[in-house]
């Protein structure tokens, strides 16, 4: 069984983490040289994903979906559309889908094939996301896994699971919390989690 | 296929670990994660593979070398079997490069160069572009919203986006998203066909049984399947 020890360790037995890094680092060179890559435009990449992609624009979403009724309406009836006005569309973002909680329905994200995530709109997914053990359970047993997650469901909330097996996207719209009365998009893109839009967690009212 | 990477409501791989749950963890744990996926994402735009050649090339890795390994050794091993396959770089190659490289470690957060070079701009563009997945077809959707529909048997070990949890169920039509590229002709055969694309809604028992339903609460489960996967029920 994959356990953090063991992979943390570098000890598998399949290559060491030293193992992979090097063979990543002789793929890069030989890349280079058939032409494929640069290594000054890996960097661009590797900056626009840790750096420019990522929660804070789902969250813009969000929070301008909590304040603006029409804006809401339209990302439920055309995600694709209504995310692409703001410029969050792009690669593994092209076909968009909201999925809104309510009292009684909270919806949460898996790809039990791979790892499909809404790269421009969330950014890299969580490792959580793309490991094994996530996406073997949370289609089987998912009010388990989201009380491992902190996430306690009323026992009448129905739970909808979407296995993104295909290349449609999704972002949960999380609940507004109480307490944000007057708050402006910005202030509540502040507090909306990466993991709420991916469904693990719920958006807390301000302490 | 369902090969390793086909966990969905596989018992036995263990808790969802800890330390991933940590909303502080980086987008890439250690250096060479971040420049596999950008090296990925090049030689896709460049040409040498597309992404579904890419995600079957992970589902023949072995059983528990999937399991037990870094998520990015998953894309490190079918991307170099696909440059060899494919007479772009051999195994050989790598391993000789290996052994002859200067010691030397990755950059960890690299900074985004003043300048792009074209190849750069080309790839800033392709991450905000994307490239859409939809497909013009004058084949008429065989199914609608409301249509019950029943999963077929498929055990091809070619490369699909059909779990196999879903193998044989029966669900109902939620939506219908227009036709997107078929994953099965541009993995094998590197060419787009339209194949209409539907939501579907599954119940828990139908998939899981009433002992595990009943333990779960009200749940459905979605999936995103494709026509050629659905027979009318």
């Amino acid at each position: 069984m994959t356990t953090p020890e063991k992979l943390e360790s570098g000890k598998l037995s399949w290559l060491s983490l030293d193992d992979v890094e090097a063979r990543v680092r002789a793929l890069e060179s030989l890349l280079v040289e058939r032409g494929l890559a640069e290594s000054a435009a890996v960097d661009a990449v590797v900056s626009a994903f840790e750096n420019d992609m990522g929660p804070m624009n789902g969250a813009q979403v969000v929070a301008r979906a909590w304040t603006e009724p029409d804006f809401k309406e339209w990302l439920l009836r055309d995600a694709t559309a209504a995310i692409g006005s703001m410029g969050f569309t792009g690669l593994q973002s092209e076909h968009l889908l909201a999925v809104e909680n309510t009292d009684d329905v909270h919806n949460v994200i898996v790809c039990t094939l791979c790892s499909c995530y809404p790269w421009t709109l969330l950014g890299i997914p969580p490792a959580w996301f793309k490991y094994p053990q996530y996406r073997a359970r949370v289609v089987k047993e998912p009010r388990e896994v989201l009380k491992e997650f902190g996430v306690e469901l009323a026992p009448h909330v129905r739970i909808d699971v979407w296995d993104t097996s295909a290349e449609l996207r999704y972002l949960v719209l999380p609940q507004r919390p109480s307490g944000t009365d007057g708050w402006t998009a910005e202030q509540l893109a502040g507090i909306v989690s990466r993991d709420s839009m991916v469904g693990v967690a719920i958006v807390d009212a301000p302490a | 296929m369902h090969g390793p990477h086909d966990v969905g409501g596989r018992d036995g791989l263990g808790p969802v670990i800890e330390v991933f749950k940590d909303p502080d963890q980086p987008p890439f744990r250690y250096a060479f994660e971040g420049r596999m996926h950008a090296l990925t994402a090049m030689a896709i735009v460049g040409g040498a593979f597309n992404l579904d050649e890419q995600r079957h090339g992970i589902e023949l890795m072995p059983w528990a070398h999937y399991t037990d390994s870094n998520y990015y050794e998953h894309w490190l091993y079918s991307v170099e079997m696909l440059l060899n396959d494919k007479g772009i770089i051999t195994h050989e190659e790598i391993d000789e490069r290996v052994r002859t490289q200067p010691p030397g470690s990755l950059t960890t957060n690299p900074s985004k160069p003043a300048e792009l070079s074209p190849l750069a701009e080309k790839m800033m563009g392709v991450l905000w572009a994307g490239s859409p997945h939809n497909l013009d077809t004058d084949e008429k959707a065989r199914f609608a919203p409301g249509d019950t529909v029943r999963v077929r048997n498929i055990n091809v070990a070619s490369h699909n986006r059909l779990p196999g949890y879903l193998n044989r169920a029966v669900g109902v039509v939620h939506s219908h998203h227009g036709a997107h590229h078929d994953p099965a002709a541009s993995a094998h055969r590197q060419t787009d066909v339209p194949n209409h694309l539907y939501t579907v809604r599954f119940d828990k028992a139908d998939l899981w049984g009433s002992e595990i339903a009943e333990g779960q609460g009200e749940f459905y489960l979605y999936a995103d399947l494709f026509e050629s996967y659905l027979d009318a029920a």
